[in-house]
C-alpha cells in the first residue's frame, strides 16, 4: 500500500507521453501530478505549488535538462528531480522508489 | 534578499539563465536513478557462492521477481513494474530483462516508449508489431528487432497465434544519448551460425554484424553442444558482461549456471563459458558499466 502523498511535475514536449505518465502517476493512491511542456510554466508551477517529484520527460533539449538539474535543486530544495527513462509505467514506479525508498510499503505485495 | 531568493524572483527570460552561468556546475542532480560517475551494478548483493573473483554476480532462476496477468507470465531479473527490489535495479546500463510469456491472440496494446533502447528477442512462436513508424511486422525465433525510443514512439505487441504461446526476451537498455530520432530495425539471423560459437546480434556500429543501437553494446547468442568451451573476449574496456542461459546449462569460469539463471562478470578482459550439457543456448550482453 502507498503511504505518501506525491504531487508529480511532469516536463516534456511529447503530449500523449506526457498524458500517458500523468495517467500512470494519478493511477497510484496518494499520487497526483501536473504535466507542463516548457521552462516558463514549469517554474511559474513551482513557484505556485509544493512539488514533490519533478519528472523530465522526453524533447527536452539536453542543455534545457542540464538547467533544469541545476537549478531546481538549488531553488527547490525539496523537490526531486529525476529523469524519466522508458516512456510509461515500466520504470516509473522503480525511479521514484529509488528517491523515496520509504514511500511504500509492501510494494511487492 | 538573499541570493536564492533573488534567484527564485528572476527565473523568467534572461534571469533564469544569468543564474545558470552563476551556479555553475557545482550544484548535481541527486536524484536521478542513475547516480554518474558510479560503477553500476554496486548496488547487487556481492556474490558468495562465486569462485572466480570479486567483480561477479549471480542471479539465480528462481530469485527474478514474478507477474502474472492471466495471459502474460514474465519474469524480471530486474525491478519492474510492481517489482521493487534495490538491490536489482540494473547491471551498468542494462536495466530491463523481462522473460515473458504471452497467451495465444493476446498482447500488449498500443503504448508509449521513450529514452531507451529496445531489444526483442523471440524464443518461441510468432510477435506481432506495430508502431507509430508505420511497421507492421512479424518477428519469430532468430529474428532480433530493435527499437531506438528517443524522443517517442508507440507501438503494440500481440501474438499472432491463436492457438500457440509466444515467449521472447525483452531487454531495456539505457541510451548513450537522451532523445535521439526514433528508429526501428529488425533482422533475420541464420542460426546455423551459432552453432558452438557465439554469433553477433547487436552492436553499436551501423555497418556491424546484427542490429544496432544507441550504445556501446555488443550482444551475442551461441548454441552448443556439451563440453564445447569458448572463450569470450570483451570489445570495450570498462564494459562488463551479463551472462543470461536461455536453455540448458553452463559453467562461466567456474560458476555453474542452469536455465534462465543471470551472471554478471566485470573488470576482466576475457573469460571462458562451457557448456554442461546438450543445446545449451546462451545469451550474452556486454554493456558499459557507467552511463
Amino acid at each position: 500500500m502507498l503511504m505518501w502523498n506525491l504531487h508529480f511535475l511532469v516536463i516534456g514536449t511529447n503530449e500523449i507521453i506526457l498524458e500517458t505518465l500523468v495517467r500512470v502517476i494519478t493511477s497510484v493512491d496518494h499520487w497526483t501530478a501536473h504535466s507542463c511542456n516548457e521552462l516558463e510554466s514549469m517554474f511559474e508551477y513551482l513557484k505556485q505549488h509544493e512539488v514533490n517529484v519533478l519528472l523530465l520527460s522526453s524533447g527536452l533539449e539536453d542543455e534545457v535538462e542540464r538547467k533544469i538539474k541545476t537549478i531546481v535543486p538549488f531553488l527547490y530544495p525539496e523537490t526531486a528531480v529525476i529523469a524519466h527513462y522508458g516512456g510509461g509505467s515500466g520504470l516509473l514506479r522503480n525511479e521514484v522508489l529509488s528517491v523515496f525508498p520509504d514511500a511504500i510499503a509492501n510494494q511487492n505485495s | 534578499m538573499n541570493r536564492k531568493e533573488f534567484l527564485k524572483k528572476g527565473l523568467f527570460g534572461t534571469g533564469m539563465f544569468a543564474a545558470t552561468a552563476t551556479l555553475g556546475n557545482i550544484l548535481n542532480n541527486d536524484n536521478d536513478e542513475i547516480k554518474k560517475p558510479e560503477v553500476l551494478g554496486f548496488n547487487h548483493i556481492p556474490n558468495t557462492d562465486s569462485k572466480i573473483m570479486e567483480n561477479t554476480i549471480l542471479h539465480k532462476a528462481h530469485t527474478r521477481g514474478h507477474a502474472n496477468h492471466g495471459w502474460l507470465k514474465s519474469y524480471h531479473t530486474f525491478s519492474f513494474a510492481n517489482y521493487h527490489n534495490p538491490e536489482r535495479m540494473h547491471f551498468g546500463v542494462l536495466r530491463v530483462l523481462n522473460d515473458d510469456t504471452v497467451d495465444p491472440g493476446m498482447g500488449f496494446g498500443t503504448h508509449p516508449h521513450d529514452n531507451m533502447e529496445i531489444i526483442s528477442i523471440p524464443l518461441e512462436g510468432d510477435l506481432e508489431h506495430k508502431d507509430s513508424m508505420g511497421n507492421t511486422t512479424v518477428i519469430k525465433s532468430g529474428d532480433v528487432q530493435v527499437m531506438s525510443a528517443g524522443t517517442g514512439i508507440f507501438h503494440s505487441e500481440y501474438n499472432k497465434n491463436k492457438d500457440q504461446r509466444v515467449k521472447f526476451l525483452q531487454i531495456w537498455l539505457y541510451p548513450n544519448k537522451r532523445n535521439v530520432q526514433p528508429r526501428y530495425d529488425q533482422i533475420t539471423l541464420n542460426v546455423a551460425e551459432r552453432k558452438n560459437k557465439f554469433q553477433q546480434i547487436l552492436s553499436p556500429n551501423t555497418d556491424d554484424e546484427g542490429v544496432w543501437i544507441h550504445q556501446d553494446a555488443w550482444f551475442h547468442i551461441g548454441k552448443f553442444d556439451n563440453e564445447v568451451t569458448s572463450q569470450y573476449q570483451l570489445k570495450k574496456k570498462g564494459n562488463g558482461v551479463y551472462v543470461f542461459v536461455i536453455s540448458g546449462s553452463a559453467s562461466v569460469e567456474n560458476q555453474l549456471l542452469e536455465t534462465r539463471d543471470g551472471f554478471g562478470i566485470w573488470d576482466t578482459d576475457a573469460f571462458t563459458i562451457t557448456a554442461n550439457a546438450e543445446n545449451t543456448e546462451i545469451l550474452l550482453m556486454e554493456v558499459p558499466m557507467t552511463l
